[in-house]
């Protein structure tokens, strides 16, 4: 079965986008990396707070996304998935790949796909945000994450041979999600 | 599609994008998907009506907001000991050194 690994970074909409994406989408089931993560870190007694996960010790975040890899292995035999998550994750450390080598070979991805705005357009968007609590990045900073993000979609397409397809996210997030459908349907 | 006798909570999401717009009232969140239960790893299971009757949030603006809610207020059957692992014998994979 396919699998579209579609990755923004935080406040860019990657998770409406896919959300969109997906009511146009049948048969394909959308999992959230991080919803996962949350429920084994719950499980675990870690934490049951989706912004405490990145200031977990950085072995109990990649246990986290090592079980989380397996699981949606799991339900990747059970047809396609489209895949939400983060391709570089902020830590109390510094920046991590988001995806390690044990998590491609698990996760085997037909496709990543980067869903990229402007940082203003960016910032103004995490500005905006009454549920999630994104810091204060400023335009440069945010910069620099999609560089990382660039930089670890093209890695991860090395190691797996699946290419990186870019969506942008800078008008009405239907136009976004339609793109990123027609995406996933190719790889069906 | 769904197995609405018992979920996973990570399961909820596509659950949630596929039968509800956001924002999403109260109301509508229960009347749509309160009755589905979420299989718990340490007891019974709670339906989404009853862990949300643990909050009076009026509205979600979001599925992530609904997810959040969720594991927010879960039952204690569905929280574990910190630092359990149920695959000891593989638990030291979790301390390996990490590269970028």
């Amino acid at each position: 079965m396919s699998v579209t690994v579609a990755s923004g970074i935080p406040g860019v909409g990657v998770s409406r986008i896919c959300e969109a994406a997906r009511k146009q989408l049948d048969g394909v089931t959308l999992v959230n990396v991080g919803d996962v993560m949350l429920e084994i870190a719950l499980e675990r007694g870690l934490t049951n707070d989706r912004d405490e996960l990145g200031g977990l010790p950085v072995h109990e975040q990649r246990a986290l996304q090592r079980r989380a890899a397996e699981d949606l292995a799991r339900r990747a035999e059970e047809g396609p998935l489209l895949v939400s998550t983060h391709l570089v994750v902020r830590t109390a450390s510094g920046f991590l790949p988001g995806l390690d080598h044990t998590m491609l070979t698990e996760l085997r991805p037909d496709q990543f796909v980067v869903v990229d705005a402007d940082p203003e357009s960016i910032a103004a968007r995490r500005s905006e945000s009454r549920h999630r609590h994104y810091g204060g990045d400023t335009t440069a900073s945010i910069g620099f994450q999609r560089q990382l993000q660039a930089a670890a979609a093209m890695t991860y397409s090395i190691r797996t041979g699946a290419p990186v397809q870019y969506v942008v996210n800078e008008r009405e997030p239907e136009e976004a999600a339609t793109e990123l459908a027609a995406m996933v349907e190719a790889v069906r | 599609m769904y197995d609405t006798d018992g979920m996973r909570l990570s399961e909820t999401r596509d659950l949630f994008v596929e039968r509800l717009d956001f924002p999403a009232k109260r109301e509508t969140v229960l009347e749509t998907v309160g009755s589905i239960e979420l299989d718990a790893p340490m007891g019974e299971p709670e339906s989404i009506e009853q862990i949300l009757e643990r909050t009076d949030a009026a509205e979600f603006e979001s599925a992530d907001e609904l997810y959040d809610s969720l594991v927010t207020f879960v039952g204690d059957q569905y929280i574990g000991r910190k630092f359990y692992d149920d695959r000891g014998s593989q638990a030291g994979i979790d301390t390996e050194e990490v590269h970028f």
